[in-house]
């Protein structure tokens, strides 16, 4: 087929008529911004949500009390948030704050969000209203990135009918770890073909394939209360091998010994979500849960005759749970910093707190110490036992430059450990040699990072 | 002067079709060739997305290759994962097709009934498919049960938890494959099967003489894509076992994804990507390399 010149020109007109319909239609769609059409300044909230799509009780807060600023609050469902906002943080248009769960340090060492001292500072922000324990997980290089707002802390849950049952009293839970032990041996029960039916506590090893075991690995809370540091001081050296670490593995693998590991991977696996949950199911007597587990209770075992204490330790040691809260920070490349720094402020405030995670539908524990230790808050015992926790909380950011595979070659030393495939020290070895490597390179990058580009405040 | 017109109407030919593939030339320039030419670069550097490439030659080829027992690691476990299943899928769907090109009366009915598990994929799948591989609980073993059996830990063992996940990859041998392998049966001419019965021939010499030299072409076609989509084996384990126990499920797409999105490290894991494509490029050479000598074209002479 050929074309004359008329053609072609009748051609080129049809499609210039074709572009620009598909410009209009794009223009139409085309997100435009609309602040400064009223006046107010609009702040993009973006926060990490599980199921409901419910807008904060805070931002409705926020939205009633203040004229000037208008938060725009959007879900994001938590497995995708993280990428997403990363992405928007990339592409130089990213909300204004971020309402997130993961790990502070793993987007302030990326240079993903931006310090928040000298807000701090002109606005004579106290924050040792935060818990510290939670404000240090916010920290990066000296610096704090962003402000907690809630957060769930740990306790030991026991089951009193099951104490009844084995001949134990039920208001005496177990204090010291030696005591989990002879508690658990009473609590042990097997069928006629030798299957465990019930356990104590279960001392398991590396990172568990079937949801909602035990949240926390007992190794890592003993480690915290003898006071093990993997890393040094400078960061830059990681030190998994030490007796400490032996000695508690060594401590877990005698406290095995009434089972083989066939019998206990069978009962573990056995477990998952809801009424399957093993503490819900009464099929672990003892298990360190969060404070939002009572919310699991009231739903599918309304009746369950259970007990919080305080999380048992080894002889003298001080008690030690593990931290993870809310936080918000303000990404890099932010058009309102100062707005949402306001917004941010507002959040972690006493009242605004008390109100916001009354109106929640998860029991999570306010990052704010004033708030958590309102009269109006601390109602139930199991409260005041949290709030303790709390106290004794450390962060699960230990390499900051290395997060994930500090986790990863953890929990898999451990469970090397435990199958048999490698003594203690070696397995540990083995992990500490490659979170080494990786950790070697990234402060490398880093260096080179910090050589090369200079972000405002990135210091 | 003619030619002359004729020429620059040629040129304005020319940039019309260009400027009619445009639309797609645009999209492959941006969204495919694009990706592809700087996951190359970025498989050079440490890059961790956020911040800006740091150009390290060829470090972290040299670091996979030598430093990196994850890689060899995800390479064994996607290999025994491949070596198991791809036999299983072909003969099983191949096997399923001979039985429902019967024309028994309602045959029908059961090409139906055959298909509709292959529906069912990905996330879903991996749920249910943990649900049945419950030790305790779970509809495998309970049935083991009845007959005396203490059924394995399954995805909680490290020796069974790659034949569990080939064992769950059957779950679709009665899809698309099995459709395919069906149309190409019903294309093989009667008389082929009618000149196997005048020479004496039972339903084996039929099925070995006929059935699979004519379904050749076909076989080798599905064990080529099969071998490809093993290699690229990630959501079963991703859902499932996220790798574990011990290491025993970390296929290669896994790891991969982990230095990805976990570990930020992009230069890393392009670096991988490069290296599964050379290993899919290798792999499918030495396959069509073993192909020409045993598939047999309609009309080819030897």
């Amino acid at each position: 087929m050929k074309f004359t010149g008329s053609q072609l020109v009748w051609l080129f007109k049809k499609a210039a008529i074709a572009a620009g319909i598909i410009l209009i239609i794009l223009l139409l769609f085309w997100p435009v911004s609309k602040q400064n059409m009223d006046g107010k300044i609009h702040l993009r909230y973006w926060y990490a949500t599980g199921q409901k799509e419910e807008i904060p009780y805070h931002v409705k807060l926020f939205n009633q009390t203040h004229d000037s600023i208008v938060v725009k609050a959007v879900p994001i469902p938590w497995q995708e948030s993280e990428k997403k906002v990363l992405t928007a943080v990339l592409s130089g248009n990213p909300p204004d704050i971020v309402d997130q769960f993961v790990p502070v340090v793993k987007w302030a060492s990326r240079l993903a969000l931006i310090p928040l001292d000298s807000f701090i500072i002109k606005d004579h922000f106290d924050t040792s209203v935060i818990f510290p324990a939670l404000l240090r997980e916010m920290k990066y290089d000296g610096r704090i990135f962003a402000l907690p707002t809630a957060t769930v802390s740990y306790a030991l849950f026991y089951n009193k009918k099951l104490f009844r049952q084995a001949g134990l009293d039920p208001q005496k839970p177990p204090r010291t770890w030696n005591e989990v032990k002879e508690y658990s041996k009473r609590l042990l029960k097997k069928d006629r073909d030798g299957h465990i039916t019930q356990m104590g506590f279960i001392f398991y090893l590396g990172r568990k394939l079937t949801a909602s075991q035990q949240t926390n690995e007992p190794a890592l809370l003993m480690a915290w209360e003898k006071g093990v540091s993997f890393i040094n001081k400078r960061g830059d050296k990681i030190n998994l091998v030490n007796k400490e670490m032996i000695e508690i593995i060594k401590w877990i693998l005698e406290a095995q010994k009434d089972y083989s590991l066939n019998d206990l991977l069978s009962f573990t696996a056995g477990f998952g979500y809801g009424d399957q949950h093993a503490f819900i199911s009464e099929k672990v007597a003892m298990m360190v849960l969060g404070c939002n587990f009572p919310d699991n209770i009231a739903r599918y075992a309304p009746d369950l005759d259970y007990g919080v204490a305080i999380i048992p330790t080894f002889e003298g040691c001080p008690t030690a749970s593990p931290s993870g809260s809310w936080w918000m920070g303000i990404p890099r490349g932010a058009k309102n910093a100062q707005a949402a720094w306001q917004f941010i402020k507002y959040a972690t405030d006493k009242n605004v707190q008390l109100k916001s995670i009354k109106a929640m539908d998860e029991s999570l524990f306010p990052a704010n110490r004033l708030a958590a230790n309102d009269p109006s808050f601390l109602t139930s015992k199991a409260n005041k036992i949290f709030l303790k926790e709390i106290e004794f909380a450390h962060s699960q950011s230990i390499v900051p430059l290395a997060h994930d595979v500090f986790w990863r070659e953890f929990y898999s030393a451990l469970e090397r450990i435990m199958f048999g495939k490698q003594s203690p020290a070696a397995s540990l070895g083995q992990a500490q040699q490659i979170i080494q490597q990786e950790l070697n390179q990234a402060i490398n990058y880093d260096h080179y990072v910090r050589e090369h580009i200079h972000f405002p405040g990135a210091g | 002067m003619k030619n002359i017109l004729k020429k620059s109407l040629n040129r304005k030919q020319t940039i019309a079709g260009y400027l009619f593939i445009s639309p797609w030339l645009i999209g492959f320039l941006v969204f495919g060739l694009y990706p592809i030419v700087m996951s190359f670069y970025y498989s050079l550097c440490h890059y961790d997305v956020l911040r800006l490439p740091q150009f390290m030659g060829f470090k972290n080829y040299q670091q996979l290759l030598t430093a990196d027992p994850y890689f060899w690691k995800s390479i064994w476990n996607t290999f025994v994962y491949t070596v198991l299943r791809v036999p299983l899928c072909i003969i099983g769907s191949l096997l399923l097709a001979v039985l429902v090109n019967n024309t028994v009366h309602g045959i029908r009915w059961f090409r139906t009934v055959y298909f509709i598990p292959s529906i069912v994929t990905g996330v879903v799948l991996s749920v249910l498919w943990m649900w049945m591989f419950n030790p305790q609980y779970g509809l495998i073993n309970s049935f083991l049960k009845i007959f005396g059996i203490n059924g394995p830990l399954w995805l909680n063992s490290p020796h069974w938890s790659k034949p569990s996940l080939v064992l769950m990859g059957l779950w679709s041998i009665g899809g698309g494959r099995m459709l395919v392998f069906l149309a190409a049966l019903q294309d093989i001419p009667k008389h082929l099967y009618e000149s196997v019965e005048i020479d004496g021939g039972g339903w084996w010499q039929k099925f070995r003489h006929v059935t699979l030299p004519m379904l050749s072409p076909v076989i080798f076609l599905w064990t080529v894509l099969e071998v490809i989509f093993s290699f690229q084996v990630f959501t079963e384990a991703y859902v499932m076992t996220k790798g574990g126990p011990l290491d025993s499920t970390l296929f290669y797409n896994l790891y991969l994804y982990y230095k990805a999105f976990d570990d930020f490290q992009m230069g890393y894991a392009s670096a991988l990507a490069w290296l599964l494509l050379v290993i899919t490029l290798i792999v499918t050479i030495f396959q069509f390399k073993i192909g020409q000598k045993l598939v047999y074209y309609e009309g080819e002479k030897r």
